[in-house]
């Protein structure tokens, strides 16, 4: 299995120290910012043991839902409880046996217990009958299994909580339960998340596929939050305020992009922060429909009611919170693009004016992220030529040409964006080559 | 090993189990002490991914007129005061925001409603089966849509917790008739 960068970095500075390129001070500096993520050194052993605790998990639950009511119910309440004993065993020797337990073995205890608190949960309901729909059920098993993350350290463990509250938030957006029983309750079931993983860490780094868990969760999970908290109960039934709804999650995905990082985290590429990914690609598409005079009205009264709900106010704080930090830190790119979650603020009520706005500000943004990389200051020039590329094949469609205009001019921003993308690769070659001495 | 990290797996290992023993102290109290009413229902066959097949159980009525002055809020926990006949089947009595003192009542949860009487859900929906019989009983409902043979629910009723108990068709339990089906 491949090595991380920071793998790979750590292995080079021992040698280079060795050879005296690089002083010890030097090489602890690099270490301490750009630290080994946990676990990751034993990634096939780790995937291996968790694949085998998923199927023999998976398995568990196959055998529950034959349902043995040929058996009497101390007897098939037995198959329910002694899994989790001995699954509770296993944990408690991994945990005794402490850092001397391969992290391997910790996963595989760790989702082995998760699944057998959910095969009990399943044989107790089934023998009993119980009523309720399968995220009642759901809601349970994650929050018994949450402690694990904190007791194994168990990445299996984080990333089944991190998909199963998710899936749990977006089913319960449109009921209109209190808010303990709604999607309302996801951002609490995440910082209960975050606290359980820095507890058992000491540290918020992760390794990338539970990062693209988490930002994948937060996504859904937000969104499903905002949509709860913008809609209202009458006595005709539950109602969403869907314009309000796209402002709120605008400015989330916003603030997702945003999200403070250490100098490590900044200095990484984007490949390895999903949340820049995901709230990035969200924002860019919010704007590119914003380009359509209907929806930036739309857009626009969303967001005149939203500004009411306390829902809309706090991550507009969060938001603001977050785009200073991002400007402290010359995140010029993010916060460019950020800046699309505040149009329909500045753009006024006038639908074709709101578009015009976003046309303008999404073309003005791809040539200044361009221009900036060209001149050598910070800039994002890909992100640039997507936007340019997006907007531009998003109006031709839009527009009353004949399709062959359409057509040739779509052929003509393909070739000028793998143009651009030689253009900058080369670019990028010449520069990391070292010039003669 | 570290002493809180020792705690915080008990802890979770006694929740682990109190969660589900506690679901089972509640059901057993209401199957041994609870009263039996019976309810004519439908009971077609879907499928639980986690927990399995079984018989999603639909009484044929669950309306009531709320209580003489009430208005019942939608989606909301209301109490159902039943009155059972000389068959054992229950009927509606009247339907009430406040927790009756004693009788035959059940929790159950009101729908959204304009006028008339106030819909509700009852806090049972499901039978579950063996997954061998389950096709069995979809058979068992093609071949009797038009007959007058009903499935009859009986359920436990004990402080307003309703317990389904079991299935039966003209007085024999669901499970026994699929068996011999099968035979």
């Amino acid at each position: 299995m491949k090595n991380s960068p920071h793998d790979w970095l750590h292995t080079q500075l021992l040698s280079w120290q060795t050879d005296g390129l690089l002083s010890p001070e030097a090489a602890h500096t690099l270490r301490a910012r750009y630290p080994r993520e946990a676990g990751e050194s034993n990634l096939g052993q780790v995937l291996m043991g968790g694949l085998g605790a998923l199927l023999i998990g998976a398995g568990l639950i196959a055998v529950i839902g034959h349902n043995w009511d040929d058996f009497s119910r101390p007897v098939r309440l037995s198959f329910a409880f002694l899994p989790l004993l001995l699954t509770q065993l296993f944990s408690l020797t991994m945990l005794r046996r402490a850092e001397r337990a391969p992290a391997w073995w910790r996963e595989t205890a760790g989702l082995l217990q998760t699944f057998a608190v959910g095969a009990c949960v399943a044989v107790v309901s089934q023998i009993y009958n119980m009523g309720g729909e399968w995220p009642d059920f759901l809601f349970w098993w994650f929050v018994l299994s949450l402690p694990l993350v904190v007791v194994l350290r168990a990445q299996g463990v984080s990333m089944f909580y991190l998909v199963a509250i998710a899936i749990w938030a977006v089913h319960q957006a449109e009921h209109a339960q209190a808010w303990l029983g709604s999607a309302l309750l996801y951002p609490l079931l995440l910082a209960a998340f975050g606290g359980c993983w820095w507890v058992g860490q000491r540290s918020f780094a992760m390794p990338i596929g539970l990062r693209w868990a988490l930002a994948l969760s937060a996504s859904f999970g937000f969104a499903a939050a905002a949509y709860r908290a913008t809609g209202e109960v009458s006595s005709y039934g539950w109602r969403v305020e869907e314009e309000s709804w796209v402002w709120v999650c605008m400015l989330m995905a916003a603030a997702l992009m945003l999200v403070p990082l250490s100098v490590g985290g900044l200095a990484e590429r984007t490949g390895r922060k999903p949340q820049v990914v995901l709230g990035g690609l969200c924002l860019l598409g919010f704007g590119i429909v914003g380009t359509y005079a209907d929806a930036a009205a739309d857009m626009h009264r969303g967001m005149m009611h939203a500004l009411g709900m306390p829902c809309a106010v706090l991550p507009l704080l969060v938001f603001a919170a977050f785009a200073a930090q991002a400007i402290l830190a010359k995140r010029w790119a993010l916060v460019v693009l950020a800046g699309i979650s505040l149009l329909p603020v500045i753009g006024g009520p006038d639908g074709v004016a709101l578009a015009t706005c976003f046309t303008l500000y999404i073309a003005a943004s791809g040539v200044a992220l361009i221009v900036l990389d060209a001149k050598g200051l910070p800039g994002a020039p890909r992100l640039g030529a997507v936007m340019l590329s997006a907007l531009a094949i998003t109006r031709m469609m839009n527009s009353h040409l004949d399709l062959l205009v359409k057509g040739l001019a779509f052929i003509v921003v393909g070739i000028g964006f793998l143009a651009f993308n030689i253009h900058l690769s080369r670019t990028k070659r010449l520069q990391l080559t070292p010039s003669d001495p | 090993m570290k002493a809180s990290l020792l705690t915080v797996f008990g802890l979770t290992a006694f929740a682990q189990w109190l969660v589900p023993l506690m679901a089972i102290r509640q059901h057993e109290q209401v199957l041994t002490e609870g009263s039996v009413i019976k309810l004519k229902c439908l009971a077609p066959d879907p499928y639980d991914p986690l927990r399995g097949r079984f018989l999603a159980v639909r009484p044929d009525w669950d309306s009531a007129d709320a209580a003489k002055g009430e208005t019942l809020i939608p989606d909301q926990p209301a109490y159902l005061v039943l009155t059972v006949g000389s068959d054992g089947y229950a009927s509606a009595q009247r339907l009430t925001a406040k927790e009756p003192a004693d009788g035959l009542y059940v929790r159950v949860k009101t729908r959204y409603h304009y006028r008339g009487k106030t819909p509700f859900t009852w806090p049972f929906d499901r039978f579950y089966l063996n997954e061998h019989l389950a096709p069995e009983a979809d058979q068992w409902f093609a071949e009797n849509i038009r007959s007058t043979k009903g499935i009859t629910a009986e359920v436990r009723v004990l402080r307003g917790r309703a317990v389904l108990a079991d299935l039966s068709v003209d007085g024999k339990p669901m499970r026994e008739m699929l068996k011999e089906r099968l035979r």
